[in-house]
């Protein structure tokens, strides 16, 4: 891991050293020193979190939504008839249009509205997969025991569908951060992660703009490992 | 209790029939299903259950009975241990766990009953089935080849345990698909070849 990370900050080195203008392309050295003297900062820390809790808000609203509209596609032709070509063309419009349109709605909260509509499609497509590989033959053996509905759902359905959710959940969560951001350098939003990458992007700031991404980078690959190690203990539990 | 009467019972998959005009009586006490494979045993045992309908004919007595069975397959919740997969079927596994290990332990699966069911051998997961089975609350007991992948020196235990179990209290119907003539003497009743 160490060894490949240092590879490809030398690669960085030599291309920032071969373009020769910090304006072009900061060198780690110069994107390292910035992200230090940026951290020094309580708005750095503000930022992070402003862009955290609208972010991972807007995560957990689809991964809710998701898995009810799934249920709900599951147990209902009616349901599915409506949900599943809605769900279908809002996957399909991309993110821009939606942007474009939302941010006179959702000026404040729409890295919470872009990080929902980009993700709550994975979650309810493999919700409803997940429901659908359900074993017939072990709900037809909880049928005649006579087994409750609450009890299949824990033992079957929830065993069936986790790993489906959970590979859902873990793209998902990427996919979150990365379009939250963007919709707030879009949105201009103060106080955030892409409100302070905008204004680094304005003022010409490249140095500021790579120690903002790499702050990006670090977040995500946190996020997703506390997310996959709540996760696998879950999944480990008796 | 009110015995299961099929008249005239046909049934048929694809256009091929399976079961031509089948008419028998289950009384309280065990019967055992006797024939060759593909005769449609397990087919007629399912009809009894509730789980397929037939083409034609009529059945009578089976209604409001609760209904237990081992399947063909096992058909267990291979990530669940084996006490686990017992207590799925009781409405409160606290009252009933106690009855669930008594059944494992005669059942030769005391060291087994909190291993996973993915862990145990075709021949231990028969008998968590079967424990499954005779755990729950029922009337008719269909037990589809119950003691199919047991060794010879497991199986009058088990054979032993059905009928403590199934029949001592004489008031339940026992519908049993065997090829074993020997099993069939072992459970006594009536016998019915297919």
């Amino acid at each position: 891991m160490v060894p490949v990370a240092l590879f490809w900050l030398l690669v960085w080195e030599g291309i920032a050293a071969a373009v020769g203008a910090g304006i072009i392309i900061a060198s780690p050295r110069a994107a390292f020193a910035r992200l230090f003297a940026l951290a020094q900062t309580g708005n750095f820390w503000l930022s992070i979190g402003g862009s955290m809790h609208r972010i991972m808000l807007g995560f957990f609203l689809a991964l809710a939504i998701g898995i009810i509209l799934a249920v709900g596609c599951v147990a209902s032709k009616l349901i599915y008839r409506l949900i599943h070509p809605a769900v279908n063309v809002i996957n399909a419009i991309p993110l821009a249009s939606f942007v474009v349109v939302a941010i006179f709605y959702f000026r404040h909260s729409l890295a919470t509205f872009v990080a929902f509509i980009m993700v709550m499609p994975i979650i309810f497509h493999n919700t409803y997969k997940g429901i659908r590989a359900t074993d017939p033959a072990l709900l037809e053996m909880a049928r005649v025991f006579r087994v409750s509905h609450g009890k299949r759902t824990r033992y079957i359905y929830v065993k069936t569908v986790a790993p489906f959710l959970l590979s859902a959940a873990s793209v998902g969560i990427g996919i979150a951060w990365k379009s939250g951001i963007s919709a707030e350098m879009i949105g201009i939003a103060r106080g955030t992660i892409g409100g302070g990458l905008h204004a680094a992007r304005m003022n010409l700031l490249t140095a500021d703009v790579f120690a903002w991404t790499i702050a990006i980078v670090a977040l995500s690959y946190a996020i997703d490992k506390l997310f996959a190690l709540i996760f696998v203990r879950e999944r480990e539990r008796p | 209790m009110t015995p299961i009467v099929l008249e005239n019972i046909s049934k048929a998959y694809g256009g091929v029939g399976v079961l031509e005009r089948i008419s028998l009586t289950l009384p309280s006490g065990p019967t055992c299903l006797m024939g060759p494979s593909g005769i449609g045993k397990t087919t007629l045992a399912y009809i009894v259950a509730g789980l397929t309908a037939p083409d034609s004919g009529t059945m009578t007595g089976r209604e409001n009975k609760k209904i237990s069975l081992v399947f063909q397959e096992d058909r267990l919740l291979e990530w669940e241990s084996a006490l686990s997969n017992v207590l799925f079927v009781t409405p409160n596994a606290k009252k009933y766990a106690e009855k669930a290990k008594s059944l494992l332990t005669q059942a030769g699966l005391a060291n087994s009953m909190h291993k996973k069911a993915a862990e145990l051998s075709g021949g231990m997961k028969r008998r968590v089935a079967l424990c499954r089975a005779l755990i729950a609350n029922y009337d008719l007991l269909i037990l589809d080849e119950p003691f199919k992948g047991l060794d010879e020196e497991t199986k009058p235990g088990i054979i032993q345990m059905v009928q403590q179990h199934a029949l001592s209290t004489g008031d339940k119907i026992l519908l049993c698909i065997t090829h074993d003539p020997g099993e069939a003497d072992a459970l006594g009743g009536q016998r019915i070849h297919l």
